[in-house]
């Protein structure tokens, strides 16, 4: 039987997710709900506008993501001198590449946390810094606002990313035999393994991070201009 | 200045939905009548993004109705071709036109 109202759940997303569009889309979509369609119609609609807004953001915010990747690629080498610093080269080396079991997400220390939350930080203020600059309107205490709103972001963003991509390796390496994680940490050729399925769940937690901070500090508007959200 | 290019397939097929419907024309009505061209359900998302993709261009002009409580309150936002959009609608059409004329018959076409 047909409700009377549209998915809820699909309306969530459509205002969570899609957030740059206006309200006309939303009220088309319920629009056309109310007369007739079905409700598998206005998932469909919600999850093409969903991924076309995000398509949409990656084109026009394309040095963002560039950089968000980049930030990627070197943040196990800026987390492995942070905790270099902390502890001795292999203990670091195992701290950086563990596999601890199924249900390890590699960050079971709020040691672990701090420093992934730090490098992130990092990522962002280079970001805002150097986009400031580059578009001529740095300030110093408007960066310094930037950055403190970015920090509790990524608090509030990092643990549930975590949790979820944390569950999503779990799966994988249930599905995994066990001999196939056992790491040999004194043999170089066991590195590329380890970092095939140790650094996949971390990179993605950190991308998926990145770039939402990214993203939000600056945000193409609907007409064009350049705001600042946040 | 209006940045000149192309216009895409889907843009075109746009802007002529928007002379047919005239001043009437927002999401519902452009979809709806894209798919009876079409034959296929066409995302209101993909509407909306080149909509704005042409209004950036300034081929199209966009202005919000009133709220409407079976929308759920939210208001309509209505589209209108531009003159440029004429322009450049009118144009791609010549060009499409003479393109068509100077290629041979292919086997089995009518026209």
């Amino acid at each position: 039987m047909r409700a009377d109202s549209p998915p809820a759940i699909a309306t969530w997303f459509l205002d969570h997710l899609c957030a740059e569009r206006d309200e006309a889309l939303a009220g088309d979509l319920v629009e056309e709900y109310f007369d007739g369609r079905s409700a598998g119609w206005y998932w469909r609609q919600v999850m093409a506008a969903i991924a076309i807004g995000g398509a949409q953001r990656v084109r026009a915010c394309w040095p963002a993501v560039m950089f968000a990747a980049l930030w990627t690629v070197l943040s196990p080498g800026l987390r492995y001198v942070q905790i270099r610093l902390l502890d001795d080269d292999a203990a670091a080396m195992q701290r950086i590449w563990r596999l601890d079991g199924p249900w390890s997400t590699r960050f079971d220390t709020s040691l672990d946390i701090l420093a992934f939350l730090s490098v992130i930080w990092l990522g962002v203020a280079v970001y805002v810094a150097l986009d400031s600059c580059v578009n001529g309107r740095f300030s110093g205490s408007r960066f310094v606002s930037q950055l403190v709103s970015r920090l509790v972001r990524a608090l509030m963003l990092v643990l549930p990313t975590l949790a979820a991509i944390g569950l999503i390796a779990a799966l994988v390496s249930a599905a995994i035999p066990e001999n196939a994680l056992a790491v040999d940490w004194g043999s170089a050729v066991s590195i590329p393994l380890s970092l095939k399925l140790a650094h996949g769940p971390y990179s993605m937690v950190f991308f998926a991070t990145a770039i939402p901070l990214i993203f939000t500090t600056v945000r193409r508007g609907r007409r064009g201009n350049m705001a600042i959200h946040g | 200045m209006t940045e000149r290019g192309y216009l895409g397939e889907f843009e075109l097929m746009i802007l002529l939905v928007l002379i047919a419907l005239g001043e009437d024309a927002y999401g519902v009505s452009i979809a709806r009548e894209l798919e009876r061209h079409r034959g296929r359900e066409v995302a209101l998302g993909s509407v909306y993004a080149s909509l704005e993709r042409l209004e950036g261009k300034g081929l199209v002009s966009s202005r919000i109705g009133e709220p409407i409580a079976e929308r759920g309150g939210k208001a309509r936002r209505y589209f209108q071709i531009t003159r440029e959009g004429l322009r450049q609608a009118n144009e791609t059409r010549q060009v499409l036109t003479r393109m068509w004329r100077g290629l041979p018959k292919v086997e089995g076409e009518n026209a």
